[in-house]
């Protein structure tokens, strides 16, 4: 196992290395490949089991891109996606695979170990079912119908706080947070290792996603699940997740455990970044830290670092020279050429 | 100290009704505030709290079948025979398609609507949304957005054509649109939702407006460009002395902008005064359960807290205290029977609650209840 984004310990579960999702940009008469916009350009992160690795960033970074490829639900370009599936597994014990390697039918059966959490609570389940069909579809789909599978459903349901008499009840009869929950309900039906959860919580009020965020925490300490929790809101990431990686135009910036990150920043995106959100505490007048300009073009990035028209440390060698994501810190990697020398602010005592 | 800046807009028992085939809502429900020039006054509350109505209702927009009774008054300054007098104009008098309502409307108070796909509250139909994104488009002009923008500030602040055209790429460039240049001659419907936002703000501020009514203005928005965007309102208000009515669920946004706030619920203010105080004692149980389920960055809470229950139907409200049912400091036999009134909990703040209500209202529930006791 090399260096660059690597795990040292055996509680890795998945490693993602050297990811890229391309789309092509046709033109011309004969519609020819005229470019391409790097969704998802190089891209290496790893989640650890039972933990909550944030993958958090602007629009257009790439981070909803990232979590859908790592399903196969965009077909990666490029890289290698090591899961340690149980679905798959001969031994019974969770073995290694490449998840871009697997035919359809095997995938299928990963989808048992992976599921996924979708950020639109009213487009994500299909108004024609009930919360009976929309919790078993996976099930039906995986041929795991059994006799007590009612009971089941009304377990899952009662754990996601939704009261059993709900289960022949229609979409459309609930809240947006009511609803996300049958979603996280549908998410837990096949028992996954990891949850992709794709903006879980934006469309929601506040004090429904409080309670949103609440039971995602508790499932995760009960099933001992791991998430890959996609958003934009850094408050929200920074509370639920383990460890956060900051994504920019396709690319990692910074990848750390979360206290550490949010502290310490060492990339100087991440630095301006957290100092952008507004703070709910009036007594706070901070010194923000202006971007000038707009996020990079995916279609036409600039050369040498991404960041470096807008970041106020650029040096020569920024405009040139594409840095790598390295280990400046055990287990805090970065970005940057001058990682590590420059003196950030991050917004945390930790 | 907030005495010292001049009275803008005087909103008195504000209340605004629809009849629907379900019943009556009470969107907002007897709302009383002032919003004074150089200061800002945030509202906020989750969806459903009335707060969209009420911005509505300052530009006397409350679209049908709502009726909206109580007084809204504007205290504009006009120049008669050289010198500078206060003219009292009562918004709600006016008619609603009026000349004069419509040269208010974009000079003298501007709005920035919220993208209209970005929430939906349950009260209203699939329908009404779809009525408030043409009306949304018909402030979104079919007209290049030069055009609307250099028509506006040539009418409020006087410049000529050419510098007005001047203003408005500057404005477009200073919400960080890039090709200010050439977008000023594009048309809304080029652009992508942030963008559209972004250029909806432009127009906006770009006539120098004494008061600005932002309705979650930055939601769409990347947190960095939200940055720049509150930047440039605080700017604007420090020279221009702009008041901003800023309507938002985001608290970290309010403790930003807002010098003071109201909490709404179900059409009701439950809390008002100065933000510092507000944040930092909040008084009415919604308040203090709002403020703590917030994650906020820096600041590890092991768990967010949470308000149980949910929103009630507005056709089917508890009786007393609407937030009785959810709220953990709940008193039986008198929140479920008395509805509070707003009492004074400090010297810049004032709270809906029956915890606070020194003497309840006159009412025979409330001497029988009292007798009881």
């Amino acid at each position: 196992m090399a260096e660059n984004g690597k795990p040292k310990d055996d509680n890795v579960i998945l490693d993602v290395k050297g990811l890229k999702k391309y789309f092509p940009i046709t033109g011309g008469m004969m519609q020819r490949v005229v470019g391409y916009v790097k969704a998802v350009d190089d891209v290496n992160f790893f989640v650890r089991e039972g933990e909550t690795l944030g993958l958090v960033g602007e629009s257009g970074c790439g981070k909803t891109t990232a979590g859908r490829a790592v399903l196969r639900l965009y077909e990666p370009t490029d890289g290698t996606i090591m899961f340690k599936s149980r679905a798959l597994s001969q031994s019974g014990k969770p073995e290694w695979i490449n998840l871009r390697e697997l035919d359809r039918a095997q995938l299928k059966k990963v989808y048992q170990d992976i599921s996924m959490i979708f950020q639109d609570p009213i487009g994500s389940l299909n108004p024609r079912m009930t919360v009976y069909d929309i919790i078993t579809e996976p099930l039906l789909i995986h041929d795991k119908i059994a006799p007590d599978t009612e009971d089941y459903v009304i377990q899952l349901l009662e754990r996601v706080g939704l009261r059993a008499e709900n289960i022949r009840r229609y979409p459309h009869e609930f809240s947006g947070g009511q609803r996300q929950r049958i979603g996280i309900a549908r998410s837990l039906a096949l028992n996954p290792q990891l949850i992709i959860a794709d903006e879980p919580v934006s469309a929601l009020d506040v004090s429904v996603q409080a309670q949103t965020l609440n039971l995602l925490n508790d499932l995760k300490a009960d099933f001992n699940l791991a998430y890959i929790f996609v958003a934009h809101d850094l408050s929200v990431v920074q509370h639920i997740s383990d460890r956060v990686a900051v994504m920019y135009v396709g690319r990692i910036a910074e990848m750390a455990e979360s206290v550490e990150l949010y502290s310490r920043p060492l990339h100087p995106y991440t630095e301006a970044l957290m100092s952008s959100v507004p703070r709910p505490n009036p007594r706070v007048k901070k010194e923000r830290i202006i971007m000038e300009g707009d996020v990079a073009d995916p279609s036409n990035p600039p050369p040498g670092c991404l960041f470096h028209p807008r970041c106020r440390y650029v040096q020569d060698r920024c405009k040139t020279d594409v840095p790598e994501l390295r280990e400046i810190k055990p287990d805090h990697y970065a970005a940057c050429h001058f990682a590590g020398e420059l003196e950030l602010k991050g917004v945390a005592e930790g | 100290m907030s005495e010292t800046k001049d009275v803008l807009i005087d909103v008195r028992d504000l209340r605004i009704r629809f009849d629907v085939r379900d019943g009556i809502v009470n969107a907002v429900d007897g709302a009383n505030f002032t919003i004074r020039r150089g200061r800002t006054l945030g509202v906020i509350g989750e969806s459903g709290c009335g707060k969209s109505m009420t911005a509505k209702a300052i530009m006397n927009m409350v679209p049908r079948p709502g009726v909206m009774t109580g007084e809204v008054t504007l205290y504009r300054k006009v120049r008669q025979n050289g010198s500078e007098i206060t003219e009292e104009v009562r918004i709600d008098q006016l008619d609603k398609d009026g000349e004069k309502i419509r040269q208010i409307r974009g000079g003298t108070i501007t709005m920035i609507f919220q993208e209209p796909m970005s929430s939906l509250t349950p009260v209203f139909t699939a329908g009404f949304h779809i009525m408030e994104a043409v009306n949304l488009h018909r402030h979104l002009p079919v007209e290049t957005i030069g055009d609307t923008m250099i028509r506006n500030i040539e009418e409020k602040r006087g410049v000529s054509k050419e510098e007005a055209r001047e203003i408005a790429i500057d404005m477009l460039r200073k919400v960080g649109l890039p090709n200010a240049a050439q977008r000023v001659d594009t048309y809304p419907h080029q652009l992508s939702g942030g963008q559209r936002q972004r250029v909806m703000i432009a127009i906006a501020l770009s006539t120098h407006p004494d008061l600005l009514i932002a309705d979650e203005p930055t939601t769409a928005l990347d947190v960095s460009i939200e940055a720049q965007i509150l930047d440039l309102m605080r700017d604007l208000q420090e020279t221009t002395d702009m008041a901003i009515l800023f309507i938002t669920h985001n608290m970290g946004v309010i403790a930003e902008m807002a010098d003071e706030m109201v909490v709404m619920y179900m059409g009701k203010e439950v809390e008002e005064g100065s933000v510092i105080d507000i944040f930092e004692n909040p008084r009415h149980p919604y308040t203090r359960l709002l403020l703590a389920s917030i994650p906020e960055i820096g600041e590890k809470k092991s768990e967010l807290a949470t308000i149980k229950g949910m929103v009630p139907s507005p056709f089917n409200l508890p009786p007393g205290c609407v937030f009785h049912p959810r709220c953990p400091d709940f008193m039986p036999g008198k929140c479920d029977v008395i509805p509070p009134q707003l009492a004074t909990v400090a010297e810049n703040q004032n709270a809906r609650c029956l915890l606070y209500d020194p003497c309840w209202p006159d009412t025979p529930e409330a001497q029988a209840i009292k007798a009881k006791a």
